[in-house]
């Protein structure tokens, strides 16, 4: 890496060099059948280089030939994208608290064991079939640039996760569990799944109508995808986001607080983002105001703005760290805790339904806020118990407006299948379209 | 490099063992508003190495070369831990094939320089963004270039280039702080001709943009809906085409047992078809990463299933017939089961009859995007019309249709004498596969569950 940094320096480039090697290995198990076991080893450095006020960028998996490296970052000057900012000079850090050195050892019949400890928690389910999964890993990156940042986290993780799929679909609700070291599911989460599960195999019809809607961990990504686009400072300084001209103005319900805090996000913490920017608490929005917007190096530049330490690799659903520039991001952002316990919230609601996964989440008019969900499952509760499943129904409305009738907050997260953890939302008066 | 190949696998213990090697060589240009993001081109690498021992089958994928022999032990250790525990896992059997393809472009994208493909991305960009109340643009011209290596220890060979381009992202139209937007999108397989004097797409979708401005959000609700072609596609390939692919279903005996053969799913007006072997079609290939031939297969006939998609593990489990729709992402991905080309066909009558059969309704346009989880399924429109009559009244947006696959087939009551295939695919199921390509004709369905805001 030092290397490719000097030839880069020698071509007259400010540059920095960003390294990823990752290793990780999972099984599955349906319906107590081992049905899948795969593993992967996957490295790959990219360059980025900035001369005369332009960006350059090239990447590789397999650093072999380092000049052709940088010819490949040089060739891409000609775009003339703008670059007016410099590579931070960050020091050296060499975070390891969270790498556990057993992880790199685990064996094959250790996950085995593993998968079937969860597979025990689920065996309380009626009908249905039961995906049971394990998997660990380790990864290690390491920035280096010419403002003499040299910074090092080494990283391991272990997870398992038990979905239980109601019958004749493929839909169901699901845990995940998740730790830097040795997983140890938790057990009470995995009983209220089984509980909520049972409850709900019989099929709902709702029709159309507006009532209580809470949306459970899993399905919250849903609401923070359009705040993490509007508050984007892309979105600013695009001049697109709804939010434009309302910095320090309420825009959600006071009850709810949503921070970027990667060095204590508990699914993979970090001190510095992927441009070696140092991390740190942002509220993106605190009791209900809107606080601030999120950058990375390059908006924090066309904005005026200082870099808040949230310049990530990888898009909403990750993808290949080494080949994407670092953009923008709040992949370490969550809602805050609340003041009700979830068996007090189900117990507030008189008629409604719980989102435990939301299909399209994806689609709609995503900058606007705008929301038009599949409930996928949507458990239907009534007089705080729930009773069954709601049968080809959807939930639509914009955010801004939902997320201002919010009536309680859960005083607890959990770690979802898309790495956030959330607690759940309860909010009044929305509606849902049923058959 | 084939023999390189060989030669890696050639002393594993495993009852069978394959290896693919490839080099994805990309070129993006990106834009934001009227600023150049990105632009260049790279080259990744990689292995993806695949084991059956004792009905125990297994992967592994790493990028470096060093790293094989580590691959290769652990695909027969995973192999191994699966067997005896797991399911029996067979390949269904196939004939070896030595096999070469390399795609005829009309204009290899390979040949034409960076700067070249920056003006292009930038002509249609300016198109949209000269437009009134056009507020913003993020687009993106996309070249992948794969070149595929694989051999398997049954004798099996096979080279493969697959070569894709496209100039696809969103328009936005802002007033007042109210924005809405539409995709634009062109491009496939067939080389730098795809995307050569297109001026006209990029210029309607800045004006579809603008006009909804001044749609009003649909009402939620039930409604009988005409869908467009290209909302056809993603329909087709959401709610039905995923459901024909057998790794979806085979874990799931009552979605197995809804999904038999000779079932009837459809309404009599419904056939369906996987064609990879469409020629010039974004989805096209010749053999799958598994390097199994692809071939043509009828899912649906007059509403009766007849054909699954498959892997040779799904086919050997499903006792059917072998497809060759086992297709990677690249490099680091195993080969899952996933569409090629899939259509579905045409009718006899003009679209003005058909949406005069359709009476009041909705006529809604162009996929936003879309999702299926077992038999229910959601896309989104990204304009549609209110339809009294047969005729086209005023605009709407916000649009999510929602329905059973079941209930939804049965409900399909006519289309239209004009197919449209997609030029760019792009779906998601744990890994992406940009060469799903799909469409099909007007389509007249009855009660379909349309959620608004």
């Amino acid at each position: 890496m030092e290397k490719l940094l000097k030839i880069a320096e020698s071509k007259g480039c400010r540059a920095e060099v960003y390294s990823l090697r990752e290793k990780s290995v999972g099984m599955s198990k349906v319906n107590g059948a081992v049905s899948e076991v795969s593993a992967s080893i996957q490295y790959g450095v990219s360059l980025r280089i900035i001369k005369d006020g332009k960006l350059g960028f090239a990447y590789t998996k397999n650093l072999i030939d380092r000049e052709q490296l940088v010819e490949n970052a040089l060739a891409s000057l000609k775009a003339g994208v703008d670059a007016d900012y410099d590579f931070p000079a960050s020091g050296s850090v060499n975070f390891t608290e969270d790498y556990h050195g057993e992880v790199e050892s685990m064996s094959f019949p250790e996950m085995r064991k593993s998968v079937e400890q969860v597979e025990e928690l689920y065996s309380g389910m009626k009908q249905g079939v039961l995906e049971v999964g394990a998997g660990c890993g380790t990864s290690e990156t390491r920035i280096i640039n010419t403002s003499g940042a040299d910074l090092r986290q080494k990283d391991s993780s272990v997870y398992a996760s038990g979905m239980m799929i109601y019958p004749g679909t493929s839909s169901g609700i699901r845990n995940i569990f998740y730790s830097s070291s040795s997983v140890s599911p938790f057990a009470p989460d995995a009983e209220r799944a089984v509980d909520f599960f049972n409850s709900s195999l019989p099929e709902v019809e709702i029709g159309d109508s507006r009532m209580k809607v809470m949306f459970a961990p899993d399905s919250m990504y849903a609401l923070t995808w359009r705040l993490g686009v509007a508050t984007s400072a892309k979105a600013f300084y695009e001049k697109v986001s709804p939010l434009l001209n309302k910095r320090d103005q309420q825009i959600v319900s006071s009850r709810l607080s949503f921070i970027s805090d990667p060095a204590s996000d508990t699914t993979g913490r970090r001190v510095f983002d992927d441009e070696g920017v140092k991390t740190q608490r942002l509220p993106v929005v605190e009791n209900g105001i809107f606080k601030a917007v999120y950058n990375n190096l390059d908006y924090a530049s066309k904005t005026g703005e200082k870099p808040v330490g949230t310049g990530f690799r990888g898009g909403m659903w990750g993808g290949d760290r080494i080949s994407m520039t670092p953009a923008p991001s709040l992949s370490h952002a969550n809602f805050a805790y609340g003041d009700k316990s979830f068996q007090e919230m189900l117990a507030m609601i008189d008629r409604g339904v719980i989102i435990y996964g939301a299909l399209g989440a994806h689609s709609g008019n995503i900058l606007n806020g705008d929301l038009s969900i599949g409930l996928n499952p949507g458990l239907y509760v009534e007089n705080g118990r729930v009773t069954g499943r709601v049968k080809d129904a959807m939930m639509a409305g914009n955010i801004y407006e939902m997320l201002s009738k919010v009536i309680a907050v859960e005083s607890a997260a959990h770690y979802t299948d898309s790495m956030f953890t959330n607690p759940a939302i309860l909010l009044d008066d929305i509606s849902v379209v049923g058959s | 490099m084939l023999e390189k190949l060989k030669k890696m696998i050639s002393a594993a213990d495993a009852d069978y063992i394959d290896i693919r090697y490839e080099e994805k060589k990309t070129t993006t240009v990106s834009m934001a508003g009227r600023e150049l993001k990105k632009a260049g081109s790279n080259s990744t690498d990689g292995f993806v190495v695949r084991a059956l021992k004792d009905g125990g089958f297994s992967s592994v994928t790493v990028t470096r070369e060093e790293d094989v022999p580590e691959a290769v032990k652990l695909a027969v250790q995973g192999a191994s831990a699966m067997a005896g525990g797991g399911k029996n896992v067979v390949l269904a059997e196939v004939e070896p094939v030595q096999g070469y393809y390399e795609p005829e472009l009309r204009g290899d994208p390979a040949d034409v320089s960076l700067e070249d493909k920056i003006a292009l991305l930038k002509k249609y960009n300016f198109i949209m963004l000269d437009q009134p109340e056009i507020a913003n643009t993020n687009m993106v011209y996309s070249e992948v270039d794969r070149e595929k290596f694989f051999v398997s220890s049954e004798g099996t060979s096979i080279r493969e280039r697959v070569c894709t381009v496209s100039i696809a992202g969103e328009v936005v139209a802002g007033r007042s702080g109210v924005t809405q937007n539409v995709r634009a999108a062109v491009g496939g397989a067939n080389g730098m001709a795809d995307l050569l004097d297109r001026d006209d797409v990029f210029l309607k979708r800045a004006q579809i943009a603008r006009q909804l401005l001044d749609a009003e959000p649909v009402k939620g609700g039930t409604y009988d809906v005409v869908i467009n072609p290209s909302l056809t596609g993603v329909f087709i390939h959401e709610a039905f085409g995923h459901f024909s692919e057998a790794d979806i279903i085979e874990d799931n005996p009552p979605l197995r047992a809804k999904m038999a053969m000779d079932s009837k799913i459809g309404s009599d007006v419904v056939t369906i078809v996987a064609d990879t072997l469409i020629p010039n079609q974004v989805g096209y290939y010749k053999y799958d990463d598994e390097g199994v031939p692809v071939k043509t297969v009828p899912l649906m006939v007059n509403g009766v299933l007849k054909g699954r998609l498959h892997s040779r593990r799904t086919a050997a489990e499903f006792g059917e017939p072998v497809t060759g729709h086992c297709v990677a992402q690249d490099h680091g991905y195993e080969p899952i089961v996933r569409m090629g080309t899939i259509y579905l066909k045409k009718g006899e009558i003009s679209l003005e009859d058909l949406l005069k059969q359709l009476g009041d309704g909705l006529y809604l346009c162009d996929g936003k995007g879309g999702q299926t989880s077992g038999e229910n399924f959601t896309f989104g429109a990204q304009y549609g019309y209110i339809v009294k009559g047969g005729k086209i009244q005023e605009m709407i947006r916000d649009i999510n249709i929602m329905g059973n696959l079941f209930t939804t087939m049965k409900n399909i009551e006519a289309m239209d004498d004009h197919m449209v295939l997609s030029e760019r695919g792009g779906c998601g199921k744990g890994q992406m596969n940009i060469k799903s390509g799909y469409g099909g004709p007007s389509v007249l369905i009855r009660s379909m569950v349309v959620g608004g805001v």
